[in-house]
């Protein structure tokens, strides 16, 4: 029985897909199953069960903001691309991975790209910084289609719109700080260098930014 | 580590930006103290939702392609033939046993029947097996031309962007204006040359420093009264770079006519910014200066 999502979750607001009360025992008939309005719970279990239409209709909901996440870390279209793909056969091969109880699948889906991207950068030694960037090669953003287009994009604009709103509270040099560290994969340290600070300043800028995300998004 | 040392931490802790000696000890701590382990699944549950600010781009229609293709699913489902052939193997069987009370004459003609049931299953399953390996290569086969396809467009971009520097080189008319480094970027010089012919702007750079993720060069341009930001860029990493750029009129030279500023992509990356910032790395060689 479907159920909203937003009572339980710590920001208020939902993502537009539904979580259900059904463990990974309960069977799924994929005869009937409706794949544009499923949970998305329901679909991993459904690709537990090696069901491919599961598969796309999560891709179809969330492919483009993962393809986003690690365009937005690596800033080269191509290697975006590929590790889009990774995260997603990643999905399909090991989808017992996550874990309903811990939390959304959108969370952890855009955990397992960033990871991967993070992975990616350090194992070719950071320097992504020469490479393409992702704005002006001709990509097409979601913000010019059309909202019927952009499934996606309607599946996680409100979490979008509040966390954006929350960043932008935020002094310009505690958010630089807070996206080096979470997009770029820099320590405290490594950021110190970039931004030619003192360490201690740094970690003050991280401290009271995260303190204040953290107050505006959960608290 | 102490509880007051992992509060200092924990922020940056939840970030990832701990360096990895520092991250250990206070996983460490965390095995065994509940509460610091709260404290951080309270930061980790705002981090884990940074990554949904990221501006949103269309993800390349091939990409759901390579990924069913990766699956091996971009086929029928063989899986509901299977299904029909088991419940006719089954319902055979059963029709078997009740003519098998019957008397021996019927179960042995329905015996007879059943195992060319059988063969006619196992032939089945046999041309069902090399149909799906030869889609399966298909399959493959369709994914590499995805992949050499996106390669060749790519390519194709690359070399008409040079074929344009080329033609532009080759134009008697080039009007030229030298741009050099500022104080940001000394080692730093640029070419811009407009072709009155073609109305096309081309810069050619060298000894451009290299950028965080964050930060792209712009080039901007101010004609008449209006100031225009005409394309971005990246150094390359011998910190070359060119860009090409679609100018109708003559951009005269002079401090304020055409530059390069580092500029912040924007949070939302619809847009960049829509007027230059204070960071300007390469300005207009005087033209005393140029003369000489």
């Amino acid at each position: 029985m479907a159920r909203e999502q937003s009572a339980d979750d710590p920001m208020g607001i939902h993502v537009a897909s539904r979580s259900v009360d059904i463990s990974r025992d309960a069977p799924v008939d994929d005869r009937s199953l409706d794949y544009a309005d499923a949970a998305d719970d329901v679909l991993v279990l459904a690709i537990e069960k090696r069901d491919a239409q599961a598969l796309e209709a999560l891709y179809d909901r969330y492919g483009d903001i993962v393809y986003s996440v690690c365009l937005r870390m690596v800033g080269d279209v191509q290697l975006a691309e590929d590790l889009s793909q990774e995260v997603f056969l990643r999905l399909w091969r090991r989808p017992a991975l996550f874990d309903a109880g811990r939390g959304k699948f959108l969370t952890w889906l855009l955990s397992v790209a960033r990871n991967r991207s993070i992975d990616e950068r350090r194992s070719r030694g950071r320097r992504f910084r020469h490479e393409s960037p992702p704005s002006p090669t001709g990509e097409e953003t979601l913000a010019a289609v059309p909202a019927t287009e952009g499934r996606d994009l309607a599946a996680c604009a409100d979490n979008r719109i509040v966390v954006g709103r929350a960043l932008a509270t935020l002094p310009k040099e505690q958010r630089l700080a807070i996206q080096l560290a979470y997009f770029g994969g820099y320590t405290q340290q490594e950021i110190a260098k970039r931004l030619d600070q003192p360490l201690g300043t740094v970690k003050t800028r991280i401290r009271l930014g995260l303190q204040k995300l953290r107050l505006i998004l959960i608290d | 580590m102490r509880c007051d040392e992992v509060r200092e931490d924990v922020e940056a802790f939840v970030l990832g930006a701990l360096e990895p000696q520092e991250a250990r000890s206070l996983e460490a701590h965390l095995a065994g103290c509940d509460e610091c382990a709260r404290r951080v699944d309270a930061y980790r549950t705002a981090v884990d939702h940074l990554a949904m600010s990221v501006p949103l781009y269309r993800a390349p229609a091939r990409l759901k392609e390579r990924i069913m293709v990766g699956i091996g699913a971009a086929r029928p489902a063989f899986p509901h033939s299977l299904v029909a052939l088991r419940w006719w193997a089954g319902a055979a069987a059963a029709v078997l046993v009740a003519f098998a009370v019957g008397g021996i004459t019927w179960a042995v003609i329905l015996s007879s029947e059943v195992r060319d049931l059988r063969e006619d299953k196992r032939q089945l399953a046999e041309l069902s097996e090399l149909d799906a390996e030869q889609r399966s290569a298909l399959l493959r086969l369709r994914g590499d031309l995805i992949t050499a396809r996106s390669e060749q467009e790519r390519l194709v971009t690359t070399l008409e962007e040079q074929a344009t520097f080329l033609v532009l080189a080759l134009d008697p008319d080039l009007i030229p204006t030298e741009l050099e480094g500022t104080q940001l970027a000394p080692e730093a010089g640029c070419s811009y040359v407009w072709s009155r012919t073609q109305e096309i702007g081309a810069l050619t750079c060298q000894g451009l420093p290299s950028t965080s993720f964050s930060l792209v060069y712009e080039l901007w341009v101010t004609l008449g009264d209006e100031t225009i930001g005409v394309g971005t860029f990246l150094p390359r990493t011998d910190g070359t770079a060119q860009l090409l750029v679609k100018l109708p009129a003559e951009v005269p030279g002079g401090m304020s006519r055409i530059w390069v500023t580092l500029e912040q992509q924007s949070q939302t990356g619809e847009t960049l910014s829509s007027s230059p910032g204070d960071e300007v790395i390469l300005l207009p060689v005087p033209p005393q200066q140029a003369a000489r």
